[in-house]
């Protein structure tokens, strides 16, 4: 079957090969948004940084303002290590940060990736993380941890 | 003098039997979802909750916003498109565990528990009931369950779109070491 003449025009013809281009970004960028991994919070900027115990002092003060203040963000703390911790389903690791006279602090949990070994870690000694804020249940939660130093 | 000793020592034997409590911090509860089109898989390692033995109580504390998703973009629209977590950021259960009394603490051991009590998410509070285990170890307590919540049952809409990818019911496993409270 012959072509219609009018596919034979370059306006056609660059006309179809913008579409065809479009259609290609689109998908491209639609898979790549739908197997976006977690930003890496290593090399991400921090929003907020500042000690946990400051951190926790705010969430005690006006614990539902504190908690639209740092919705969603990226924040950088510095504490001592109070306890380190390994759930007991698939050993994720949690680092607690809390001063001696504390009954709660602030829980930072590092997803498989992240992972280092409990020996890593003295309790009691300073440490800086960075984490993406969660919210507040009886210690202020932060998900996606890294450590910074 | 020494019968003064052992009314004070039963004392504080039975205080410390009565006050047990058994928590954690950072329990594990995880969710899957299976169509034919799309699993999809998440996870919470920081779940909170209270055990107290000379009850039953049970209390589950949890943040939306903990579950986390290997799809950055999946974990944006769980929270804000089907648990709306900003409007809702916390899911509670509160119960107890009906056959505590069978259960001996002393004695490491896997011991079947049936739970009952409210489940509330997104809003929505619904009378729950399941089954599960308590394993008595030497430093505490390991929880574990697994079960099926209806997404619709509280009120969380999936649109027509993406239907067929995520299932009507969503297999939880729970996974709590507890350790004990003073």
């Amino acid at each position: 079957m012959a072509c219609p003449t009018f596919t034979k025009s370059p306006w056609f013809r660059s006309l179809a090969l913008i579409v065809f281009l479009a259609v290609a970004i689109s998908v491209f960028y639609a898979v790549l948004q739908f197997n976006k991994k977690h930003a890496d919070l290593g090399s991400a900027k921090p929003e907020y940084s500042l000690k946990a115990s400051e951190l926790f002092a705010e969430f005690e003060t006006d614990e539902v303002s504190a908690t639209s203040k740092y919705a969603g963000k990226v924040l950088e703390l510095t504490g001592r290590i109070a306890q380190v911790e390994f759930s007991s389903a698939d050993s994720t690791l949690s680092i607690v940060l809390k001063d001696d006279d504390q009954l709660s602090g602030v829980i930072c949990t590092f997803p498989g990736k992240n992972r280092k070994s409990a020996h890593d870690f003295d309790p009691g000694s300073q440490i800086r993380i960075r984490g993406e804020f969660s919210g507040m249940l009886m210690d202020v939660l932060l998900n996606n941890c890294v450590i910074v130093e | 003098m020494k019968n003064l000793l052992l009314i004070f020592g039963t004392l504080l034997i039975g205080l410390t039997l009565n006050a047990q409590k058994y928590s954690s911090k950072n329990g594990f509860v995880g969710f899957y979802s299976h169509t034919p089109v799309e699993d999809i898989k998440a996870d919470n390692n920081q779940v909170a909750s209270i055990i107290d033995i000379s009850t039953g109580d049970l209390v589950f504390q949890i943040l939306i916003k903990s579950f986390h998703f290997d799809k950055a973009l999946m974990e944006e629209h769980f929270n804000e498109n089907y648990m709306e977590s900003e409007k809702y950021p916390k899911s509670t259960f509160k119960g107890k565990i009906s056959n505590i009394s069978e259960m001996n603490f002393a004695k490491p051991g896997l011991y079947p528990a049936h739970v009952v009590g409210e489940m509330s998410m997104h809003g929505v509070t619904n009378p729950f009931e399941t089954s599960g285990f308590i394993e008595v170890i030497p430093d505490g307590l390991v929880a574990t369950s697994k079960f099926i919540v209806k997404p619709e049952d509280y009120g969380i809409k999936i649109p027509g779109l993406v239907r067929n990818k995520i299932a009507n019911e969503i297999e939880v496993t729970v996974n709590i070491k507890y350790s004990i409270t003073n």
